[in-house]
């Protein structure tokens, strides 16, 4: 079995890779302040009900396109800053990008991209990793910087994270089946709840996270 | 579409448009293309709210563009959207103003005849909107909801018989004013919660959660006189008799 992309993929999805993402709850922060996600239970559900569904139908799309475009992403990344309705989750995405493509060109350079998907997605094909594993693994990324931001928004231990965790990710391979079904002009999601969550978060005087 | 006779205010067209039928049914389509051109004002606004009808087959179809010219004005305030039980329904709304150009537009979206007991029992909302400024992209939604499917959780996650609304402002004024969401943010309260937040180009979004249809429409009238007032506009009554 070919395996050379796997240190690649190891190396550019491990907590040593510098983008910053453990400052960011990207919403969580605020949905646990409004009582939504308080316990493990609740968190589970919040994942498996709201997180999910908005990576399968929109951000594993949008992964895919950048994937496998033969040109710049510039066009993507102005879809990417339309729909991010909100600044903070709008700034986080390309904070983060712009922090894993400075990363990514110490060690690769040709990585391009602004907003963190279409880096990301791009990054994966430089690296040459199967599609299907890199839409798991950024999957994962998102659900695990999830649980790491619970433990310090809610009462909820490393075990109650594992298992939150080891349930959502029994859900990924439909939902990676599902994310390579939707087209460009289908994909989007609904969720005002995380957008006004964002918003608020956005004017807070006192928090945890970034966004 | 019935207009009535419209309104002069002295800085803008009051019109309020109606569908005169009982509301819309499978195979409806109703197509709507308005401009305002440079030194036009128009609010567009109807006298009632809009009603889906069961749809035992088919779906019915709504499209409208707006576009605003440099130095135009256009709010669009279309009053509740209820999709009774069974309906199917898609939406199609294109915006595009001018650099110079500046807009409201709201959406309110009930969860059905709630006074009937009927909550969230229409069959399927395909909503798709894009909004441009100045040519480039402003803002994209694009969403399905299908209470069996899973897509309403988020928004019955606060009120199980939530009411929906949204504004985009569209113009330098909202763009630039930072105050607009400190000011917007003053609105929550415990039957109403939203945010605002700025676009990537071109205004700002409000979105409002609810409990009731009083509570969405009391939270978006307030949002809107923080919008007139930070375009220095006069806020015009909706004119209906």
């Amino acid at each position: 079995m070919d395996t050379e992309w796997l240190p690649f993929l190891l190396q550019t999805t491990d907590a040593l890779f510098p983008t910053g993402a453990y400052a960011h709850s990207l919403g969580l922060e605020q949905i646990a302040r409004m009582g939504i996600v308080r316990d493990e239970a609740s968190l589970l559900e919040f994942l498996r009900r709201q997180a999910i569904p908005a990576l399968r139908n929109l951000e594993l799309p949008y992964l895919r396109f950048a994937y496998e475009s033969q040109e710049d992403c510039e066009t993507l990344d102005e879809e990417i800053d339309a729909w991010k309705l909100c600044r903070e989750l709008r700034e986080a995405s390309l904070q983060l990008g712009a922090r894993r493509l400075k990363a990514l060109q110490a060690i690769y350079p040709g990585a391009f991209g602004r907003h963190h998907l279409t880096v990301y997605g791009r990054q994966m094909a430089l690296g040459g990793v199967p599609l299907g594993t890199a839409l798991t693994a950024y999957l994962y990324q998102t659900l695990a910087g999830a649980c790491g931001a619970a433990l310090k928004l809610i009462r909820i231990g490393q075990e109650g994270c594992q298992r939150v965790l080891r349930e959502c990710l029994r859900e990924a391979p439909a939902a990676v089946r599902a994310s390579l079904l939707v087209t460009r002009g289908e994909a989007g999601w609904f969720n005002p709840l995380a957008e006004i969550a964002s918003m608020q978060h956005e004017r807070a005087g006192e928090r945890l996270f970034i966004s | 579409m019935h207009i009535s006779k419209p309104h002069w205010e002295g800085d803008l067209l009051v019109v309020n448009a109606v569908n005169p039928t009982a509301g819309l049914f499978s195979g409806d389509a109703i197509r709507c293309t308005v401009t305002v051109e440079t030194g036009a004002g128009l609010l567009l606004t109807a006298p009632s709210a809009q009603r889906a009808h069961r749809m035992p087959e088919g779906e019915a179809l709504l499209e409208q563009h707006f576009r605003v010219q440099d130095g135009g004005w256009l709010e669009v305030w279309p009053e509740l959207f209820i999709p009774q039980g069974g309906s199917r329904c898609r939406q199609r709304t294109r915006i595009e103003a001018d650099a110079g150009g500046e807009l409201l537009y709201f959406e309110m979206l009930a969860p059905g005849r709630v006074a009937s007991g009927e909550v969230f029992l229409f069959e399927s909302l395909d909503w798709e909107m894009d909004i441009f400024h100045g040519g480039e992209r402003a803002a994209r939604e694009k969403f399905s909801l299908s209470p069996g499917d899973g897509s309403l959780h988020a928004l019955r996650a606060l009120y199980p018989a939530a009411y929906y609304g949204s504004c985009f402002a569209i113009g330098r004024a909202f763009f630039e004013d930072e105050t607009l969401q400190e000011t917007t943010a003053a609105l929550n309260t415990p039957d109403a919660t939203l945010g605002c937040s700025r676009l990537s180009r071109g205004g700002c979004v409000v979105k409002v959660l609810a409990r009731t249809g009083p509570d969405l429409r009391k939270a978006l009238r307030s949002a809107r006189s923080l919008f007139h007032a930070a375009a220095g506009r006069r806020e015009p009554a909706f004119r209906r008799v």
